[in-house]
């Protein structure tokens, strides 16, 4: 696994990155990219895996002019190019699925493929994305798992530092989340525009995104829903299941 | 000296089980006693606040009557704490119901204003129907205000920079012209209502311990004051803000030292003890503080000031351990003057905030309060002011 930093428009971007084959791009959820995970490795067997940290999250440099997550999205299409090759397949969790969205409305040629867990991004016809500001952020870590045990061991395994970078991570998501919260009332009308190859994955006990916010980008996007096991973190709880639903979906 | 009266203007006819049961209609988020942002106002009876808030402004008057020079207002959002959702409707009806008495607003929450330049009409209205009487007061306001108002906590404090130089602008530049910053857009600036007071209403700025709140007050020579601080961070407060006034040119004096505690003043001291308690009942144990998530939300300070703030609220909850450090002035008048006078002397305040009535004190309590602090503290506070050169 190779770590290195690529500046885009004056923001240092922090990059993980594995495998080769097909260009993938994870984009993380909005607690943050907490290192190489087991996802990252098996995924990394079949793909070009590239895993940044999201500017203004983990260790990555903060823009402080940046209010939106359109223009969070920009940012990300330019470290696309910066890293150069040809277009390729995006998976986004939860938050990094409204980012991956949003990249893919606004910039439709630099995505093969599109699957999004659990995404935020749209308001739900029907329940609420959960308000995180209104616990700490460790409980809302928590929130996002079904099973106590893999909570327990996720939490253990990052060790010291956590509070901190977790606080931080929320601290960009309040800058450009805050209002609306979690969504952007433009991007169900741009996303039908968008006719790239969608898998739409919700995991089955998530408390933080209902499943109509699933099954709205379903209809704006006009591909699969699939459902997995766990909870908004289903990537920690069943990450064989995601990756081989990611995997089959990408052909491998 | 100019001594102001203070009542949060409780809430106080709620049930102490009201707090603490959960219910099928209750904000998911919410625990048992979680009383501030989310505790559901279903327990809000209109009736009972219509009482409330005359007997509030019958206490205001008497404050007046029995020699208080300023009465303090402020505002609170979705608190059982505080009935003061709007600091500027408070401001107007002292306004009309007082005849001299200052109009201490500590303060407008600027950052929750979408637009300054009404709050610049307000205050220059009411300014004008109270002859002059306007001392506008303004905070960044606290974490559980912005989620009240759904104001991004992140940029709270640009905010409140760039509401604070709109706001003086739109009272001192005549318009009409425009305003194009970072948080505010305003295509014309032309208020038909300016203050009568110039350039402007006096401008102070209340807060706790922030080391820049207390910079950009001492750097534009707005007097701080000091919320119920503990003498160890008063006094270091002090000092910051001296140093700060000397660097921008002038000696900071009493003039610009405000401080506001909690004196609760009856004929025997086991009266004064119970009230007491209700302060704390209300402020500690019901209403609380509790959630540091909501109090300073992530962005709202830094994560290191954050975390050292929810250790501090909870060291100082008991009433004894806030008797012994004067953060809590508590007792006959002859006591109370004794513990006032060390403050006034340690601290040399020239603006003093004095906050006897809390919790579910009853009315005919409070205006006994009032009574005894203006025959027989105010005369005493001021001998001592004068004899220690505590001037406003």
């Amino acid at each position: 696994m190779h770590a290195f930093r690529q500046a885009v428009a004056g923001t240092e971007i922090d990059v993980l990155s594995d495998g080769v084959g097909p260009r993938l791009t994870i984009l993380h959820r909005d607690t943050g990219r907490a290192g190489w995970t087991g996802l990252h490795a098996r995924l990394a067997k079949h793909f070009h895996v590239i895993a940044p940290s999201l500017p203004g999250y983990d260790a990555s440099g903060r823009p402080d002019w940046l209010r939106n997550v359109a223009d969070l999205s920009a940012l990300v299409g330019m470290l696309d190019d910066a890293l150069e090759g040809e277009p390729g397949a995006w998976l986004g969790h939860g938050f990094g699925g409204w980012v991956a969205a949003e990249l893919a409305a606004r910039s439709p040629a630099r995505v093969t493929k599109l699957v999004l867990h659990s995404p935020m991004g749209i308001r739900p016809p029907e329940g609420e994305i959960f308000d995180q500001f209104l616990i700490e952020a460790e409980d809302y870590a928590r929130l996002g798992f079904s099973d106590q045990a893999t909570y327990d061991r996720q939490r253990a395994d990052e060790g010291e530092g956590r509070s901190a970078r977790l606080d931080r991570n929320r601290e960009m998501t309040t800058r450009i989340a805050w209002k609306p919260a979690m969504f952007d009332l433009g991007l169900p009308h741009l996303l039908r525009g968008v006719s790239v190859p969608a898998l739409i994955a919700w995991s089955r006990d998530d408390a933080i995104v209902p499943r109509s916010c699933a099954e709205a980008y379903r209809d704006a996007l006009g591909g699969r829903l699939a459902e997995i096991a766990g909870g908004h973190m289903a990537e920690y709880e069943a990450p064989d299941a995601l990756a081989t639903l990611v995997e089959d979906f990408l052909g491998c | 000296m100019l001594i102001s009266y203070f009542t949060e203007q409780p809430y106080s006819a709620l049930s102490a089980e009201d707090a603490w049961d959960l219910h099928p209609f209750d904000h998911m988020a919410r625990r048992p006693g979680d009383n501030v942002l989310i505790h559901s106002n279903r327990f809000f009876d209109p009736v009972a606040a219509s009482r409330l808030y005359a007997e509030r402004i019958r206490e205001y008057e008497l404050a007046e009557e029995v020699g208080f020079d300023g009465v303090m207002v402020n505002e609170h959002h979705n608190a059982p704490f505080c009935m003061q959702a709007r600091i500027t409707v408070m401001s107007s009806v002292v306004a009309a119901r007082t005849k001299r008495v200052k109009i201490v607003q500590l303060g407008n929450p600027l950052p929750t204003w979408d637009n300054p330049v009404q709050l610049a009409e307000e205050t220059a209205m009411i300014d004008m129907i109270s002859n002059g009487r306007l001392v506008a007061g303004i905070v960044r306001a606290g974490g559980a205000e912005q989620l009240a108002n759904n104001v991004n906590p992140a940029y709270n404090r640009e905010r409140f920079h760039e509401a604070h130089d709109l706001l003086i602008k739109a009272w001192t530049v005549p318009g009409p012209w425009r305003w194009e910053g970072e948080h505010y857009h305003q295509r014309i600036v032309n208020p038909w209502a300016v203050p009568l007071q110039k350039p402007h209403p006096p401008v102070w700025v209340p807060g706790i311990t922030s080391k820049e709140t207390i910079e950009f007050a001492a750097s534009h020579g707005y007097p701080y004051v000091c919320l119920n601080t503990s003498m160890e961070d008063t006094k270091r407060i002090w000092g910051l803000y001296d140093k700060i006034a000397a660097e921008t040119g002038f000696a900071a004096g009493p003039q610009h030292r405000g401080y506001l505690v909690r004196c609760i003043v009856a004929e025997t001291e086991e009266k004064a003890l119970r009230n007491a308690r209700e302060h704390l009942w209300m402020s500690g144990e019901f209403a609380g503080f509790g959630r540091p998530t909501w109090i300073a939300p992530t962005g709202y300070s830094s994560f290191e000031a954050r975390t050292g703030r929810a250790a501090m609220d909870k060291a100082n909850s008991s009433l004894e351990g806030q008797i012994e450090r004067g953060t809590m002035v508590v007792g006959t008048p002859e006591q109370v003057v004794a513990r006032l006078r060390w403050w006034l002397e340690e601290t040399r305040p020239g603006l003093l905030m004095l906050w006897p009535n809390d919790g579910r004190l009853d009315h005919e309590s409070s205006l006994e309060a009032i009574r005894l602090m203006g025959e027989a503290v105010l005369p005493s506070v001021k001998k001592i002011a004068r004899e220690l050169g505590l001037y406003d």
